[in-house]
C-alpha cells in the first residue's frame, strides 16, 4: 500500500460544474476537427459519439447490500449522508460526532486513515463535495463491478430536472487527478471534463486512437468496466423513480438461481451459499414490488 | 501470507493484502471473483455501507483460508431469523420467477437430473414451478411444467415399481415409502393443475 503524505487542499473551493461547462466548447471544437473527412477513425468517432447520445446512461455498481439499502430507502447514500445519519441517530449513546463515525469505519487504521485522505481531500477542492455522489458512462455493459455486482442505470431524465448537475471525468478522480501529495492536479482537470451536453464527445476523443482496433460489438464492455471509465459525478442523491433498468452478470443471474433451484432439489446448499440466495431473493421481491425487472448481460 | 485490509461481513467481500499486492474477494470466490485492485479502489468500496476496515489484523496462509473465514463470517454475522429466512429463499424465489428463468428450470431438469434418474430432486422443483406466479398467468408454460411433472411421476412409478418387485415385502420397503411421500407431493401438485 503507498503512504503519501497529506497536502492541505486549494484554499478556494472549485466549482466542478461550471469547469465542465467552460470545458465544452473546447471538446466540441476537438471533436469537429479529428471527426472531420470519410477516413475510417473519423467515421468510427462519429458513431461512438452517437452511440452515446442514442444509449449512454451514467450506471452505478452496488453490491447486494447497497442495492437493498437504496431500494428499501428510497435513496442513495454517499458516506458523508451515512454518518451524519448515524451521528443523528445514535446522539444519544456515544455523542460522535459524523467525522467520528467515518473514523470508525475506517477503524482507525493508520494506512486507510492515508487512503481515505486523498478522497478527503479531492472533495474538499469542491464547492459542495461532501455531496459527491461517483457513477460511471456506460453504453450498455455492466460497468465497474469490482465496486459491485449489479449495475444501476440512472435515467437520463435525471438529468433534466433543476439543480441535477453532472459533471463527467475522463477517468477516475482519484487515480488520474490526484498527485502523490495528495493535491488536485487543477490544469489535467479542466481539460479533461465534460458537462452533460458533451459526454458523447469527451468518451469518443478519449478512445480515438482505440477505435480502429476495437470490434464494435466489444464497444460497451471497453469503454466502462473494472479498469476503465468515464466517472460521473453528481450531488443530487438518487430516487427510485430515475432507475431505468439493473444489470446484472448473467453468469450471476444464472447461479443464484441455479442456487436456489439446487436447494429446492437436494436441500444441500450451505449456509453461506443459503445467505447469497436470500439477498438476491430479498432484492428480487422489492424490485418487482416497484415494478423494476432484471436485465441480464452476456 | 494474505492480510485482510476491509470487509464487508454482510456479503462477505473484503480487500486483502497479497504480497504487494491489493485484491477484491467476492463469493463465489472463483478466480474472476478476485481481481488486482488499487488504493483508490479500497478508498472507494469503503465509502459503501457495511465495507468497514478490519478492526484486529487478520492474516491467513493461503486463499482457501482466506475464503473459509469469509464464509464463516458471513454466517456468524447473520441473525437467526436471515439464516431461516435463507432457508426458504429458493422456493421463494421459484415461486416469483419469470417464465424464461422457469424454463431455464425445466431445461436444467431435463438435461441434469432427468438422465441421472433423480425424480425426486426433480418433483421437489417441478411442484413449486407449477404453483408459480408464472405457471399462472401462462398456460403454455403450464402445460410445459405439467408434462414434466407427470412424465416423472410415471418414470418414478417405473423405478419403484421395478425395484419392489424383488423385495419381500412392499409395505416396509423404503424405496416404496419414499415413493409414497412424494405421490402425495406429486398429487398437490397436478391438484393444482386448474384450468387458467
Amino acid at each position: 500500500m503507498t503512504m503519501t503524505p497529506s497536502a492541505a487542499p486549494s484554499p478556494t473551493p472549485l466549482d466542478l460544474f461550471a469547469l465542465a461547462r467552460t470545458n465544452d466548447p473546447l471538446l466540441e471544437q476537438q471533436f469537429a476537427t479529428h471527426s472531420s473527412g470519410t477516413g475510417a477513425n473519423a467515421t468510427a468517432l462519429r458513431d461512438m459519439s452517437a452511440l452515446v447520445l442514442k444509449k449512454g446512461n451514467v450506471t452505478v455498481n452496488m453490491r447486494f447490500v447497497t442495492l437493498h439499502a437504496f431500494l428499501s430507502t428510497n435513496k442513495l447514500e454517499n458516506i458523508h449522508e451515512w454518518a451524519e445519519k448515524k451521528a443523528a441517530t445514535y446522539t444519544r449513546e456515544g455523542q460522535q460526532s459524523p467525522a467520528e463515525w467515518i473514523r470508525k469505519k475506517l477503524s482507525d487504521n493508520k494506512d486507510i486513515n492515508e487512503l481515505h485522505t486523498k478522497r478527503t481531500r479531492f472533495e474538499e477542492s469542491f464547492q459542495r463535495g461532501h455531496e459527491f455522489h461517483y457513477g460511471a458512462l456506460n453504453i450498455g455493459g455492466l460497468g465497474a463491478t469490482k465496486y459491485g455486482e449489479i449495475c444501476v442505470v440512472i435515467d437520463n431524465r435525471f438529468w433534466d430536472r433543476p439543480f441535477s448537475p453532472v459533471a463527467y471525468l475522463i477517468g477516475d478522480s482519484l487515480k488520474i487527478f490526484m498527485n502523490h501529495e495528495n493535491q488536485l492536479e487543477e490544469t489535467k482537470l479542466k481539460t479533461s471534463i465534460a458537462s452533460h451536453a458533451q459526454r458523447h464527445h469527451l468518451m469518443a476523443l478519449k478512445h480515438r486512437p482505440d477505435l480502429d482496433s476495437w470490434p464494435r460489438q466489444e464497444w460497451s464492455k471497453n469503454v466502462c468496466s473494472e479498469m476503465e471509465y468515464i466517472e460521473a459525478i453528481f450531488v443530487q442523491p438518487l430516487t427510485l423513480p430515475y432507475v431505468q433498468e439493473i444489470r446484472i452478470k448473467k453468469s450471476d443471474y444464472d447461479r443464484l438461481y441455479d442456487l436456489g433451484s439446487n436447494n429446492v432439489s437436494f436441500g444441500t446448499l450451505s449456509e453461506a451459499d443459503m445467505l447469497l440466495v436470500s439477498a438476491f431473493e430479498t432484492v428480487n421481491t422489492i424490485m418487482m414490488r416497484q415494478n423494476l425487472e432484471w436485465k441480464d448481460i452476456t | 501470507m494474505i492480510k485482510i485490509i476491509a470487509i464487508s461481513p454482510g456479503d462477505g467481500w473484503a480487500v486483502v493484502q497479497m504480497e504487494k499486492n491489493l485484491r477484491l474477494l467476492r463469493p463465489p470466490y472463483s478466480d474472476d471473483c478476485c481481481p488486482l485492485i488499487q488504493d483508490a479502489d479500497v478508498i472507494r468500496l469503503l465509502s459503501e455501507p457495511g465495507f468497514d476496515a478490519a478492526t484486529e489484523e487478520i492474516a491467513m496462509p493461503d486463499l482457501p483460508s482466506v475464503t473459509a473465514y469469509l464464509k464463516n463470517i458471513t454466517v456468524k454475522t447473520a441473525s437467526e431469523e436471515q439464516l431461516a429466512q435463507a432457508g426458504k429463499a429458493g422456493r421463494q424465489l421459484l415461486m416469483s420467477a419469470p417464465p424464461d428463468r422457469i424454463r431455464h428450470s425445466l431445461e436444467r431438469i431435463k438435461n441434469e437430473l432427468l438422465p441421472d434418474k433423480q425424480f425426486g430432486p426433480a418433483l421437489n422443483v417441478l411442484v413449486i414451478l407449477i404453483q408459480s406466479d408464472a405457471a399462472n398467468s401462462d398456460a403454455q408454460l403450464r402445460r410445459e411444467i405439467s408434462e414434466l411433472l407427470e412424465f416423472c411421476n410415471t418414470r418414478m412409478q417405473q423405478v419403484v415399481k421395478e425395484k419392489t418387485k424383488s423385495q419381500f415385502s412392499c409395505l416396509e420397503n423404503p424405496i416404496t415409502a419414499s415413493y409414497e411421500k412424494m405421490a402425495a407431493r406429486i398429487a398437490y401438485g397436478l391438484q393444482v393443475l386448474q384450468p387458467i
